[in-house]
């Protein structure tokens, strides 16, 4: 029996050094290929534009990151699991409806959002609940509200109908989620995150440190982990983002977009490759009008936008396996999709 | 009992990941006191700039002074450090410009530049004045004042208003190709949030003549606003009376940004 356990401890211990060596391998890449097109393009204006777009989605974006970062950090600290599993409703379904619309309390861009939903998975709260506040935070928020109700020229419907299909979306994506997705299936082993080596005390300082002064230095630190952990992922997603930007002309993408239906596609296929911030989205949005980008196609570029994008998909590999990543988007784009062709049929 | 020095106590990858944070800390501070963050965002984002910096000097002085880390040389937790320090690298190819006539072009819908939008996309400016014309040396002198010194942005959302009227502007001059009906494009780029969302907005010029300007180089005009119909959009068209290169204004001056 001991033997058994002992094989099994050392697979899992060798799958954790393939994972590690493979993950550094693609971040060597990576470094070389981002060393290589910055030396080659020195002094060209496509370097200039690209280089511009990239640090611009990155500044903006670490605020959010650090602020996500910081709130998980707290968490860790101040929140015990008994806590989060007393203020969970027993209901799965209802924890869903909450988790979703739970952004309109407390609004969180995309970037923000994931460092916070690593922390309230690792504290218990239901995989269902933690995927639909993923989801929705990001879109079911005052802030993305207010920017969508000015892009499109104070309209209360354009700004109802965005944060409604965001709220349906992220719900249904989410039950669905809860019902194909144990937790351990989804989530990746703690073994292979290294924060968890780095961190002396087995991360259990609610448990043992006492003081608030104590607790924030280690709230701090947490959140200084944290952040080390996931900001890779943006800086990959910001890099192919920028690239985009700057090598591929938007008018290719509504040249495509002749017919209705191919609209809301194209759109949506934009909204992951341009990795927009969602309290921004909707001004880029606003600004297809003029190109003849019907009304069904701009709100998929808006749904969408906010819950799947590259830096995103690219985020979710710091905190999911590689199979839920992979239903979360299909279902997510299928889910978006559907619902703006029944937007689009309604008029 | 002697204390372990900060290397053993923090190890290779804490102390990497310190010297990361405070980098950062230092670049954020710069770009906001320096302005060059206006270059990347819009000026209300100035704040998060700051609070960026603030935070990673916690983070840096939480793991130099907090609790002892697990002593391992890995290379693999060092990687991720210098992917953090890209956008750094990116930022010094670019710094001191803007975007330019190639982000123009690929960014730029057809129908944007083919009419006048006269709506609310660009946001209020009731003084709808140009602070860079406003302290330009040839209002100074009083010899042009006829010409109501306007950003593109502003003529855009008021072209009723300026219609045939005499106005000034500043932008950066662009040459489409097949552009048959102007000479040219006078354009600068709107920041809603960050310059990934940055929209090209412009004016059709006409009455330069030959062509004796490059693209990109910055230009003041002055002519005749007036719109005209044509393929079925209404044209926002200046007509000149005269232009002149100007130098390139710093990088806090080269954007309009939402609301203005």
């Amino acid at each position: 029996m001991d033997s058994h356990i002992k094989s099994a401890n050392a697979n899992r211990e060798s799958d954790f050094v393939i994972q590690l060596r493979a993950g550094a391998i693609l971040q060597f890449i990576f470094i070389f290929i981002a060393l290589v097109f910055l030396f080659s393009l020195r002094n060209t204006e496509s370097l200039n534009t690209f280089s511009i777009i990239f640090f611009a989605i990155v500044l903006e974006a670490l605020p959010f990151m650090l602020i996500g970062s910081l709130v998980s950090g707290l968490i860790e600290v101040f929140v015990s699991r008994d806590r989060i599993a007393g203020l969970m409703p027993r209901r799965k379904w209802l924890a869903v409806l909450i988790g979703a619309g739970i952004g309109l309390i407390f609004p969180v861009c995309e970037c923000a959002v994931v460092p916070v939903v690593r922390r309230f998975l690792r504290k218990g709260v239901p995989l269902s609940a933690a995927i639909a506040y993923l989801l929705g935070g990001p879109i079911v928020n005052p802030i993305v509200g207010a920017s969508t109700y000015i892009a499109y020229a104070f309209s209360w419907q354009v700004m109802i109908t965005r944060l409604a299909f965001g709220y349906v979306i992220a719900a249904s994506v989410a039950i669905l989620i809860g019902l194909l997705f144990s937790k351990k299936q989804a989530l990746i082993s703690e073994s292979s995150d290294h924060h968890h080596h780095d961190c002396c005390d087995g991360c259990h300082h609610s448990d043992h440190e006492t003081g608030t002064i104590r607790k924030l230095r280690s709230a701090v630190h947490h959140a200084a982990q944290d952040f080390y952990d996931v900001t890779r992922f943006l800086i990959v997603g910001a890099f192919v983002a920028g690239l985009l930007q700057t090598f591929i002309s938007r008018q290719v993408f509504t040249q495509l977009a002749q017919s209705p239906d191919l609209s809301i596609l194209i759109m949506m296929i934009l909204a992951i490759l341009l990795n927009l911030c969602s309290e921004a989205d909707a001004f880029i949005a606003a600004s297809f009008r003029s190109a003849g980008i019907v009304f069904s196609g701009q709100m998929a570029f808006m749904v969408l936008g906010p819950m799947l994008d590259l830096k995103l998909i690219l985020m979710y590999l710091g905190l999911f396996r590689k199979r839920l990543i992979l239903v979360l988007s299909t279902l997510t784009f299928l889910f978006v999709g559907l619902s703006m062709l029944i937007l689009q049929l309604l008029g | 009992m002697k204390k372990p020095n900060l290397y053993k106590k923090i190890g290779m990858s804490g102390l990497v990941q310190a010297m990361l944070f405070l980098t950062w800390a230092i670049i954020s501070f710069w770009l906001f006191v320096s302005n060059q963050y206006l270059a990347y965002l819009q000026p209300k984002f100035g704040i998060l700039v700051v609070f960026s910096s603030v935070v990673f000097i916690l983070f840096a002085v939480s793991l130099l002074f907090g609790k002892q880390h697990s002593p391992h040389h890995q290379i693999g937790s060092i990687l991720p450090a210098l992917i953090l320090l890209l956008p750094i690298f990116f930022l010094f190819s670019s710094l001191d410009t803007g975007l330019g006539s190639k982000a123009f072009a690929n960014r730029i819908l057809d129908a944007e530049v083919k009419q006048a939008p006269d709506s609310d996309e660009f946001g209020e400016n009731p003084e709808g004045v140009d602070a860079h014309l406003q302290e330009s040396p040839l209002d100074q002198k009083g010899a042009v004042k006829h010409y109501t010194a306007v950003s593109i942005s502003h003529l855009l959302m008021k072209s009723k208003q300026y219609k045939n009227r005499q106005v000034k502007a500043y932008g950066k001059l662009f040459f489409p190709e097949n552009l048959k009906f102007a000479d040219a494009v006078l354009y600068r780029f709107y920041i809603t949030c960050c310059a990934a969302d940055a929209r090209p907005v412009g004016v059709f010029i006409n009455g330069i003549g030959e062509r004796k300007f490059e693209n990109d180089v910055w230009v003041e005009v002055e002519g005749v606003y007036h719109l005209k119909k044509s393929e079925g959009d209404k044209k926002p068209i200046l007509t000149l009376h005269s232009i002149k290169l100007i130098t390139e204004p710093p990088i806090d001056q080269q954007y309009l940004y939402f609301p203005d």
